[in-house]
């Protein structure tokens, strides 16, 4: 067993379930930081009840200044808040119990927190202020209070302090061999992530600092195509590091739930290296239709490098459901090609979490994302509601769910607490999947409509019919059931942390878990199949993902066609 | 012939830790070097060498490319 | 087991399966990789971002000059302009409206000159569906020929304040 010295010196547990090691004041700080991530979640979600309703048309439920400004809170609390608070302590855990050894810094981790959630505060209070109606992208010359940027540059440089006190930990980690030479693998991707997020937040200083100063009248305007061109590397590199806590999640919980492997350690790394080069250029697709900058800087960063990032996920999409299934052929369950898929814990939030989230990230957001980020493809699709119903199959389908999944592990294992009314948990992340379906596939056909985003009432304008009052009732609905997903999953949880049973001193309450069974010499060769790379049922779904793929992406072309010539 | 505990699933078995007798995970195999290792897995084991080139490459490509795209623009002539 | 350090040896390249399907996957990427920059030289529809930097007083003075040149008629209550084909046009987004209402040819080429007066606006092309993003400060250079006929219908899908949902502009293609 690797050296443990670095654990022993701060204080630590050892867990009764799994074995590892935990830092008791990394625990601490998983704790809080993953309490505000679902405060935000809250917040979030009750914004995001109100824009269903409202865009709803039968509904139409607020008004178009509060329409506007609750769109702008929904945004940065779902997109900013709640998910970099999560992912923070996601590092806070795979930085310390997976690399065996303590946290880095107590102080940086009080600094970043308090800077996180005092930015938060500070940006929020001053949208329902009514003084920064702007939209979480701000888009200059939009200008809002000196307050909403200071509160956003705040919440980053808290994050940055994080990512730092995280690195700072890989380094005594690193120097100290304390996880010998090769780290877990979903602690790579927990570092592949906070590269990414270094990133990310550099962007952000970047644009934001300028605009507070700008705002405070104390220097020039920033250039409008700059911003944004800035504001993006913000903006979409946090989705990317949402993607890859994702998948690191996603590996995470395979293991957790079902005793999933990981199949070839150097495929599924050399695909987080693909996406630490090149998945942030693809922060160009967002000015994919906008003048300044031109076809070529647009193509071959929007491609991430000639698609090698989109490699990167299309090899996730295999290796993930590979090592489940792997792991499941390995307990015995061999049975035809999906027997391993049929006996997997259905019924485990935990699993149902993050299998529903590779699906729907697979099928719906990556497919979806890839074409409508093609340049041309683009035309069709800008500022309509299709973007919005691609990025809520990917950050909320995809990385959100993986984290409630997560939280049905993280409670009993960390904070040591039971969840009660497991029936309702078992059943939320079906309630809470369906519903976001139902909102990205209403919003994607609305917008194919040509239906756009951001905006309060489409009858002002007097030419959409039918079709595009029903999928906006559809989106309206499947709002409604998404947020009923929400609700439990937080009430649930904040019932655990607060009054679950406690459980310490024994292995967590079991969700469901494939037992071991007929391990006989006649299945050897079907149970060891992974050995040679095969996974004959992931093949399948993987080839299903492709036909799927490759018939959206050139049905797109073919309806770029029809348009007028454009150059 | 069924097999017995061997691989019950790693969540419920907090007494068995899976690295067996290797010293430390990941070390070379005795008679091998580091500088035997493939240059790609020497790269995926270095955390630095990622985040350097993670910074690097959006911030050239993207932001630096797109900068100067920005800087090159021409006055209109707006005939 | 991806939450412990993998057994020393753990390097090695994919096979089966999991090799076959990188190679598909990696194959549809270089697939991709080529449509762009071949609609690029031979597509008819690309958003290349031809611009041009322009001081917003400076575009709105030229499109009131090209209005007063061009109109035909009225629309809505909007000049209606009609540029000569293969000739330059311009359209002016500000809060809330799209001026002027071009009156165009189908089967003919302009280039319309777009910009806007104070903040970000979008250009979206109902039913077309054709969308891009104007900003104040730029000249953004549309070199576009309507392939059908009718009355078209421009949206906004830029967020600009209060009456953004309501900010319609026409242009009629004969």
């Amino acid at each position: 067993m690797s050296s443990n010295t670095q654990m022993t010196e701060g204080r630590t547990r050892q867990c009764d379930t799994t074995g590892l090691p935990v830092c008791l004041d990394a625990q601490f700080f998983i704790k809080i930081n993953a309490v505000m991530a679902v405060v935000f979640l809250l917040l979030g979600g009750i914004g995001a009840l109100l824009l269903a309703l409202t865009r709803w048309p039968a509904i139409k439920l607020l008004d178009a200044t509060w329409f506007y400004r609750i769109l702008t809170f929904h945004g940065l609390n779902m997109l900013i808040f709640w998910i970099l608070f999560m992912e923070v302590a996601i590092l806070y855990f795979v930085g310390t119990t997976l690399l065996k050894t303590k946290l880095f810094s107590k102080k940086l981790a009080w600094v970043g927190f308090a800077l996180m959630l005092s930015g938060a505060v500070m940006a929020d209070y001053i949208i329902m202020a009514g003084k920064a109606d702007v939209m979480m992208t701000s888009y200059l010359p939009l200008l809002a209070h000196p307050l909403f940027y200071l509160g956003i540059i705040l919440f980053a440089v808290g994050a940055l302090v994080a990512v730092f006190n995280f690195f700072g930990g890989v380094w005594v980690a690193w120097k100290s061999r304390s996880y010998g030479h090769t780290m877990p693998l979903v602690a790579f991707g927990g570092v592949i992530a906070a590269v990414i997020a270094v990133v990310a937040l550099l962007h952000g200083a970047i644009a934001m600092i300028p605009t507070f100063t700008f705002a405070m009248g104390w220097t020039l305007e920033p250039d409008p195509m700059w911003y944004r061109m800035i504001w993006w590397g913000l903006g979409h590199q946090t989705q990317q590091v949402n993607v890859v806590a994702m998948v690191s999640v996603w590996y995470l919980m395979s293991h957790l739930t079902s005793g999933g492997i990981v199949i070839n350690e150097t495929v599924s790394r050399g695909a987080f290296l693909l996406y630490v080069l090149f998945i942030n250029l693809a922060s160009a697709h967002h000015l994919l239709v906008d003048p300044g900058v031109g076809a070529t800087w647009k193509i071959w960063n929007t491609s991430y490098a000639m698609y090698l990032a989109v490699l990167a996920s299309l090899i996730h999409g295999f290796t993930v459901p590979a090592g489940l299934e792997a792991g499941m052929r390995m307990k015995g369950y061999t049975k035809g090609i999906f027997g391993w898929l049929w006996n997997a814990p259905w019924k485990n939030p935990g699993f149902s979490g993050f299998f529903l989230s590779l699906v729907i990230f697979g099928f719906i957001g990556g497919i979806t994302g890839v074409t409508l980020g093609t340049q041309q493809i683009n035309i069709l699709a800008h500022n309509t509601l299709r973007i919005t119903g691609h990025f809520h199959s990917t950050v909320v389908g995809g990385t959100s769910l993986a984290f409630m999944g997560l939280t049905y592990y993280v409670v009993p294992l960390i904070f040591q607490r039971e969840y009660s009314f497991k029936w309702l948990a078992r059943i939320q992340p079906y309630i809470f999947a369906l519903g976001i379906v139902l909102l990205s596939l209403g919003m994607s056909f609305a917008g194919s409509t040509g239906v756009a985003r951001r905006s309060w009432d489409i009858d002002a304008a007097g030419i959409y019919g039918a079709t595009s009052h029903l999928m906006l009732g559809i989106v309206g609905i499947g709002g409604v059931l998404a947020f009923i997903g929400l609700l439990i999953y937080v009430l649930l949880t904040v019932h655990a942390v607060f009054f679950g049973k406690k459980n310490v001193g024994r292995a967590i309450d079991d969700w469901g878990t494939p037992k071991t069974i007929a391990l006989t010499e006649e299945n050897r060769e079907a149970r060891e199949i992974h050995k040679k790379g095969n996974a004959p049922g992931t093949m399948v779904l993987v080839l299903v993902l492709l036909a799927c793929f490759v018939v959206y992406y050139f049905a797109n072309w073919k309806a770029l066609a029809d348009l007028w010539h454009v150059r | 012939m069924t097999l017995t505990e061997a691989d019950a699933t790693p969540v419920m078995d907090a007494a068995n830790p899976a690295a067996p007798e290797q010293s430390v995970a990941g070390a070379p195999e005795p008679g091998e070097r580091r500088e035997d290792w493939h240059w790609l897995q020497r790269l995926l084991d270095n955390p630095w060498l990622l985040l350097l080139l993670g910074i690097l490459v959006p911030f050239l490509s993207y932001t630096t490319w797109g900068w100067i795209e920005l800087l090159l623009i021409k006055p209109a002539q707006l005939p | 087991m991806s939450v412990q350090s993998p057994p020393s040896g753990w390097f090695h390249w994919p096979q089966g399966h999991e090799r076959l399907w990188i190679g598909l996957a990696l194959i549809w990427c270089l697939i991709m990789s080529v449509m762009m920059p071949y609609w690029h030289f031979f597509g008819k529809q690309n958003s290349t971002g031809e611009s041009y930097a322009v001081h917003p007083k400076v575009f709105v003075e030229r499109t009131e000059r090209f209005v007063q040149a061009n109109t035909v008629g009225e629309f809505q209550g909007m000049p209606l302009v009609e540029p000569a084909p293969g000739g330059d046009a311009y359209l002016l987004a500000r809060m809330w409206s799209w001026y002027p209402t071009l009156k165009l040819r189908q089967g003919e080429t302009y280039r319309i000159h777009m910009s806007s007066a104070d903040i970000q606006h979008g250009f979206s092309l109902q039913p077309m569906n054709m969308n891009f993003q104007v900003i104040p400060g730029y000249d953004h250079v549309l070199t576009i020929t309507p392939t059908s006929s009718g009355e078209f219908t421009i949206v906004c899908n830029e967020f600009c304040g209060l009456g953004h949902h309501a900010m319609i502009g026409k242009i009629i293609v004969e």
